[in-house]
């Protein structure tokens, strides 16, 4: 029977949930009681033990980060223009790059040549980095940041590609990274959801592919990312109802209560958790909306992330809300910079530079605000920050009025922050015009596999049985990239 | 029969390829040739052949005889043996010294004629190796599936199992069986009120009304529990609760997924043939087929084309670059491929898509094989014709009324028409001067030459009519330019005229391809050649040529292209005519089509059309000196013109426009040589042919793949499911065959097949399957915890004509079903997961019935079955009949471990999480339904409402403490509302209550 278990199942140091009710009496936050009748934990119904699916659980190695904050820049942040600096594309500007495969973008038909970045570069701290000049403030913290400069994806188009990094498949159906690391950690506030995703706020619509990107796939859908609502309440069902005040839902949850506690099999594990759930879900009434609110944050800090800016307004109070919500225990969170495509998100086809400027200007304060405020609270030391986008883009300019630039999956730079991260640290190399990652390529399945040890978790045990096979996040591949861990 | 003994040896089965050479009594000789082997043939081998074929000494010759594979790959010199025939053995030959260049062994004595007649009469008996010759020399070839392979026990074939004990119903004698093993005895019988609460959940997903309750408590006759559920079985709401179980496991949803998740507006009639192929107890094994080749084992069956909406029910991408068409296509025939495996078959096929299956005998050729079946299969909206009986008669009445009007004009032509074209053409050639040859304001053209192409990777075919029109038929792409060139030899010629004809075969009975039939064309221009001349336009009066003709018409529609002036094109000049449709996104192209040219300054815009070709033919008849015939081009030109006819032509004509036709339902379908379903990708809809990958790699394409089975699966030659198709058949008759196949319960997978939906129906009845992993029945998935009874049932179903639905009254009829789930500590302990069935387990409502049951508690549930879906949380039908849009999953089912509809699913999760008691507590659809609820109970007697309500929700009576706990609640929540100033205190109160019953436990599980 153990062998069919997901591994942290089948570890005994894993308490039952009756020995969890037992030790933590009432005082224990959301209890995500599952019997969990996936092919994975075929655990009866009644008479098992099912144990808390999102209790926290130990790693399999000690580690220093415990949360995960990943930056998405939505639609494919160009690397040459950013953080892989390539003085030759001056040189070469406006030169047809030999040996280019059309077909490398999304449109073959409005290829041009070669490319020079818009931005003005320069280098930046202890490390020297090179940096645009569209990141003011986030250069201030180069030294605290490992660039991964070699990622490279297997797709051109940003459906695909955003299943890839996120699931590491390019299919739609597979769990992604934050899925599998709830399912693998647990998460440590129970009132709280362990894995939160939020969206553009401005209506330029959701990453392509929708909530797939932080879905479960086939682990259980306790660890599937909660989504945030762009508009209304952020939770579903956060609220009782309108006619109803605490005292009435109080006198309501007593009395089902106190029916349920009368029948016979009260005690049954699983009935006994559902009562439990209804306590639970009335601290979450109050838990989230806490957790969740900006307005109430000190004056300081609003004007540190820039929550009055008009241009950075709405990712400010996402990344202020990441803090809070990394702060109070949750496990990983989400946030995706920029709606659907094209000019609403960084999928710079048309007007690369004025493209990259508006969403550099949304999110380059919000960020570099994010890692102070973490740093100042003694927490950036246990949370790893992500930053990237779902592929790189052509150093070839996209022809048009305003020269764009077509996707890339060849190249693509990663920086990470935090938990266990090396800072100032540049690993890997594209070629000299920065179209493919040539020096110690790192694919999808490498970072995932690097983000998974940040956490201590080992790729390869990280496994959940389905359909008669056993899953891993890093598929049958993955290598970790020791070089940027401190 | 062959094969059907599992032979304990390192028997290696011959290939496919092979079958039709096996003897009956192959089994029987290959285990003496393994006898004849270990005893002599391997000393024999070893000492005098081995050394320098496979041993140290390398493979001499490239002969390798360390292994069965090896030596049947023969040498250089070729096939070393023929199994059967040793005579004709090269190696037989050679040690007899029979050849003259090889003379065995070389360099060493002649073998002896006994030794060398052991080895003939080895390979008489088939050669086979009992091991091989050189230890750890395994050339084993992996395309291949071998006997010992077929020993796993969902491969072999059904145990004939006679139940235990004959007197009780069998599945209890299976059942008791095991219990005695362990001396335990099963639990109690269930009371009434919770078994027919059980019965109701179970089979139709709804709760039963106080009265059902009531009935079935107090019906002392001996066959109360069997009328429940032959009630139940009976009831149009058993294809709901059913049909959605098997809607898990065909990822069944509403949109493509992917980027913009488009929605799959006809998709829902997938769902509805799900539901009514279970209320009408289809047989298993054709419900099976009709969702693999339903299109071609049944193509007049409307029910059987919706059922292959199941291999359409995948993801698609919907955005697909020149890059990554290939691969996303292999996806895509992945996807059909694992979802047959996994839910028919209970075997992961797409294991062995990157190499040979792990732990199942799956070859990775088996898997390209098997995916290869779907090579040229795309999803398509297709009309189906529901011909009623009401249509049929009016068929009837209409064929009725069109005869008459249809033998007029044939006897008018067969009389009449002889004698006045004779009248004619006598005063004709009496006068020369008159009268002149009729002209028809229209004569329509014949294309010398007609293009439909445009740059979507149209496949197109078109076709004359009668009549001059052209039927152009798209198979796959959008196309969107027609190019028409056509002979043009006229004088004064004053306007060209376009008709766009309405034909059943096109959608919605044309005139276009859009999806209800209409088409919208952007461009129509004309040019001229004339011999000696460059080519010039032919310019048109407005330049305003759009013409957009509507979807749901179902009629002929006319335009008119007036010339701006006059042109006159001599002999050998041509017109051609070029159309432009809108091809961005959907199909807008014109289906049937007539064009017609005119010299008449002001030509009736609707007048019938001549043949131009017949008219030219006609003008040369008219300078002849003899009379024409009859039928000839003269005089039907003349017989066109005249007004009598014409009247009667058109009589007929207009009538038949009227002809009834059955109503179209547009349904996602799959099948060949239909057009695609086609959103915005850079590449064709499928590819001509499915190589084997290496690796599943595009990059590492090996042979084209030949569709066929899964070896370890097939008993008999493929043949015996292939069936030629005849030429020009539309469809490739490849899934057809996997119909055939994966159903044949004699030879083929259908023992398996009813082995996964067995255990399927008892998993849904107990709460677990006597196999605990439904969808892997591998080596991998648990074994089955009752063998003897699964394989009893697979074989009651098989017998009983794959009907499920005696299987449902079995399992509910038996003793085991009917138990308490109290258990007794000893039991418990004994028996943990329940996997003996010691007693019944609770089971927590899925989503779908426990929002189903809260809107029947509350009486808003609208019952009413079928049609399209809505996304409206707020809406009152049951569950299913929510619209499953994948980026849009009603967050209500979500929260209660809905399936993501990503890939098959045999067996939800079931967690309890916060999120559900928030649902339960503040969900605005959940509240208005039980405020609704709470409505109708305040017109009971005020000391009568907790009873009723505990009636309604939970079928029983409350208990004392119960009504004591209800009646406090309501007066303190009534105050306390009252004190918050609200004026419908009673009734808030009275909610809250409702609101409080259906989050119960007791609600929520079923016991």
């Amino acid at each position: 029977m153990s062998n069919n278990l997901p591994h942290h199942f089948a570890d005994p140091r894993f308490c039952s949930r009756r020995d969890f009710l037992n030790r933590t009496g009432s005082g224990f936050g959301m209890l995500a009681l599952g019997s969990l009748l996936g092919e994975s934990g075929l655990l009866g119904a009644s008479a098992a033990e099912p144990v808390n699916p999102l209790a926290p659980k130990p790693a399999h190695l000690p580690a220093k980060a415990k949360s995960v904050i990943w930056l998405f820049m939505n639609g494919g942040q160009s690397q040459v223009d950013t953080w892989d600096y390539k003085p030759a594309l001056e040189k070469y500007d406006g030169k047809p790059l030999p040996g280019f495969d059309q077909k490398t973008g999304f449109f073959p038909e409005e290829v041009g040549g070669l490319m020079k970045s818009p931005f003005a570069f320069r280098q930046y701290g202890q490390s020297g980095t090179w940096a645009s000049e569209i990141f003011p403030r986030t250069v201030e913290h180069v030294d605290d940041l490992a660039f991964i400069h070699s990622c490279f994806t297997e797709t051109n188009n940003h459906s695909p590609a955003l299943f890839q990094i996120n699931t590491g498949m390019s299919r739609m159906g597979f769990p992604c990274a934050g899925a599998w690391v709830t399912y693998g950690l647990g998460t440590v506030n129970q009132n709280l959801p362990g894995f939160v995703a939020m969206y553009d706020t401005l209506g330029r619509g959701l990453p392509k592919g929708h909530a797939s990107n932080w879905g479960a796939g086939f682990l259980p859908g306790v660890y599937q990312g909660t989504a945030l609502n762009a508009q209304g309440a952020p939770i579903n069902n956060l609220h009782r109802p309108a006619e109803m005040a605490d005292a009435q839902q109080r006198a309501q949850l007593d009395l089902i209560a106190k029916l349920n506690k009368r029948q016979p099999g009260a005690d049954d594990p699983e009935l006994a958790a559902r009562i439990e759930s209804f306590e639970l879900a009335y601290r979450m009434q109050m838990a989230a909306p806490e957790a969740l609110d900006v307005a109430g944050e000190p004056e300081h800090i609003r004007k540190l992330y820039g929550i009055e800016e008009k241009q950075c307004s709405h990712f400010a109070k996402q990344c202020l809300m990441a803090r809070k919500l990394v702060e109070r225990g949750v496990r990983f969170v989400q946030i995706y910079s920029g709606g659907m495509e094209n000019e609403r998100s960084w999928d710079g086809h048309k007007d690369l530079e004025g493209n990259h400027r508006q969403f550099a200007g949304e999110t380059d304060q919000p960020i570099a605000a994010l890692l102070t405020d973490l740093k100042q609270r003694g927490l950036l030391d246990s949370t790893l920050v992500i930053c990237c986008g779902e592929f790189g883009r052509l150093p070839l300019a996209q022809k048009g009025a305003k020269p764009g630039r077509d996707h890339n999956p060849h190249a693509f730079t990663t920086w990470l922050a935090g938990g266990g991260v090396k800072g100032g640290v540049h690993y890997g190399e594209t070629d000299e015009v920065g179209h493919k990652a040539t020096v110690n390529r790192v694919s999808i399945n490498d970072l995932h596999a690097t983000i998974l040890a940040l956490l201590g978790l080992d790729h390869e045990k990280l496994t959940y049985r389905f359909n008669g096979r056993n899953f891993r996040l890093t598929d049958v591949a993955g290598n970790v990239v020791r070089e940027v861990i401190a | 029969m062959l094969h059907r003994s599992v032979l304990p040896l390192v028997l290696l089965a011959s290939a496919a390829s092979g079958w039709a050479a096996v003897p009956p009594d192959h089994a029987a000789q290959m285990m003496k040739g393994v006898e004849l082997f270990n005893r002599d043939v391997a000393k024999l081998l070893t000492e005098h052949c081995v050394k320098c074929h496979g041993g140290e000494k390398g493979t001499k010759g490239g002969l390798d005889l360390a292994t069965r594979e090896a030596l049947m790959k023969g040498g250089d010199e070729g096939v070393s043996i023929i199994p059967g025939k040793s005579a004709e053995s090269l190696l037989v030959r050679s040690i007899r010294h029979e050849e003259e260049d090889i003379k065995m062994p070389k360099k060493a004595d002649k073998l002896s004629d006994a030794d060398i007649a052991k080895i003939a009469e080895w390979i008489d008996l088939g050669a086979p190796y009992g091991k091989p010759l050189i230890e750890g020399k395994v050339t084993r070839d992996a395309s291949l599936v071998t006997d010992a392979d077929r020993a796993w026990w969902s491969f072999r074939p059904l145990a004939k199992v006679t139940p235990p004990v004959p007197e009780r119903n069998p599945i209890d004698g299976f059942i008791a069986a095991k219990l005695q093993e362990k001396g335990l005895a099963p639990a109690a019988s269930a009371d009434r009120r919770k078994l027919i609460r059980r019965a109701y959940f179970d089979l139709i997903g709804l709760p039963p009304k106080p009265e059902q309750v009531e009935t079935f408590v107090s019906d002392a006759t001996p066959d109360a529990w069997e009328k429940v559920l032959d009630a139940l079985l009976a009831s149009p709401h058993y294809g709901e609760r059913w049909g959605r179980h098997w809607l898990d496991l065909a990822r069944y949803a509403e949109s493509h997924g992917y980027e913009q998740d488009y929605d799959r507006a006809h998709a829902y009639h997938y769902r509805d043939f799900v539901i009514r192929a279970l209320n009408e107890d289809l047989p298993y094994d054709r419900f099976v087929q009709w969702q693999i080749a339903g299109d071609e084992l049944a193509p007049d069956n409307v029910e059987a084309w919706k059922a292959t909406g199941f291999l359409a029910a995948g993801t698609h991408a919907t955005q697909i670059t020149a890059n990554q068409a290939e691969k996303e296509r292999y996806d895509e025939l992945d996807d059909m491929a694992a979802t047959i495996g996994t839910s028919m078959l209970g075997l992961t096929v797409g294991c062995a898509r990157c190499h040979d299956h792990k732990f199942d005998p799956i070859p990775a050729q088996d898997y390209y094989r098997f995916i290869s079946t779907f090579t040229k299969t795309v999803r398509s909206d297709r009309d189906l014709e529901v011909k009623t009986a009401e249509f049929g008669e009016r068929h009837a009445a209409w064929t009725q009324a069109h005869k008459p009007l249809a033998k007029a004009l044939e006897k008018w032509e067969r009389r009449e028409s002889p004698n006045r074209f004779e009248t004619w053409w006598r005063e004709r050639k009496a006068n020369s001067a008159a009268p002149a040859l009729p002209q028809p304001a229209w004569l329509s053209l014949k294309a010398e030459q007609l293009n439909v192409g445009g740059p979507y990777y149209a496949i197109t075919k078109h076709e004359r009519q009668p009549d001059d029109s052209y039927l152009v038929t798209v198979t796959a792409g959008t196309p969107d330019t027609y190019t028409f060139t056509a002979k043009v030899p006229l004088a004064g010629i004053s306007a060209l005229r376009l008709e766009g004809l309405a034909d059943k075969r096109l959608p919605g009975y044309g005139p276009g391809w859009s999806t209800g039939g209409g088409f919208k064309m952007k461009e129509f221009t004309a040019k001229a050649r004339v011999p000696g001349r460059e080519e010039f336009a032919l310019k048109l009066a407005d330049g305003q040529t759009e013409w957009d003709v509507p979807d749901f018409t179902a009629t002929d529609w006319t335009k008119v292209f007036r010339l701006a002036e006059p042109v006159t094109l001599g002999d050998g000049s041509t017109v051609t005519v070029t159309m432009k449709f809108d091809g961005d996104f959907d199909r807008r192209n014109i289906g049937r089509f007539r064009l017609a040219i005119s010299s008449d300054a002001a030509p009736a815009e609707t007048a019938e059309a001549f043949p131009l070709k017949d008219f030219l033919a006609a003008t040369a008849e008219s300078r002849g000196a003899d009379r024409p015939a009859n039928d000839g081009a003269l005089a039907r030109l003349f017989r066109t013109c005249d007004p009598a006819w014409q009247q009667l032509a058109g009589a007929v004509r207009d009538h038949a426009r009227t002809e009834p036709r059955p109503e179209l339902v547009k349904a996602l379908v799959s099948s060949e040589g239909i057009p695609a379903v086609r959103l915005h990708t850079q590449g064709p809809d499928f590819y001509d042919e499915t190589f084997q990958l290496r690796r599943g790699d595009l990059k590492q394409k090996q042979e084209p793949a030949k569709p066929g089975f899964l070896q370890v699966l097939s008993r008999a030659p493929e043949q015996r499911w292939q069936t030629p198709q005849p030429a020009g058949t539309r469809t490739l008759g490849r899934r057809a065959a996997m119909a055939r196949w994966i159903t044949d319960a004699d030879d083929g997978a259908g023992q398996l097949a009813a082995r996964v939906i067995v255990n399927r129906l008892w998993q849904h009845h107990f709460g677990r399957g006597l196999v605990a992993t439904p969808s892997d029945f591998g080596t991998q998935g648990d074994k089955p915890s009752h063998p003897e009874l699964l394989d009893w049932l697979a074989s009651e179903l098989i017998r009983g004509g794959w009907r499920l639905k005696p299987l449902h009254k079995l399992m509910m009829r038996s003793e085991t079903y009917q138990q308490a789930v109290e258990a007794t500590p000893e039991v418990l302990a004994a028996d943990p997961q329940n996997a003996l069935f010691t007693r019944r387990q609770r089971i927590r409502l899925e989503g779908e019935v426990l929002r189903d049951a809260i809107l029947a508690v509350a009486g808003t549930l609208d019952r009413r079955l079928f049609g399209p879906g809505s996304l409206d949380a707020a809406m009152s039908r049951r569950s299913i009949y929510f619209q499953i849009k994948r980026s849009q999953l009603p967050p209500m089912l979500v929260t209660f471990d809905a399936p993501d509809t990503l890939g098959s699913l045999g067996l939800r999760s079931s967690t309890t999480v916060a999120p559900q008691a928030l649902l339960l507590m503040n969900n605005a659809q959940i509240r208005s339904s039980v405020r609704a609820w709470a409505k109708t109970l305040a017109a009971q007697p005020a000391d009568a409402v907790v009873s009723r309500a505990y009636l309604v929700a939970l079928g029983r009576p409350p208990a004392q403490d119960e009504s004591a706990a209800a009646g406090e609640f309501l007066r303190t929540q009534t105050a306390s509302y009252q004190a918050a100033g609200k004026t419908d205190a009673a009734e808030l109160a009275l909610t809250d209550f409702c609101q409080s019953l259906v989050s119960l436990n007791e609600f929520v599980y079923v016991e």
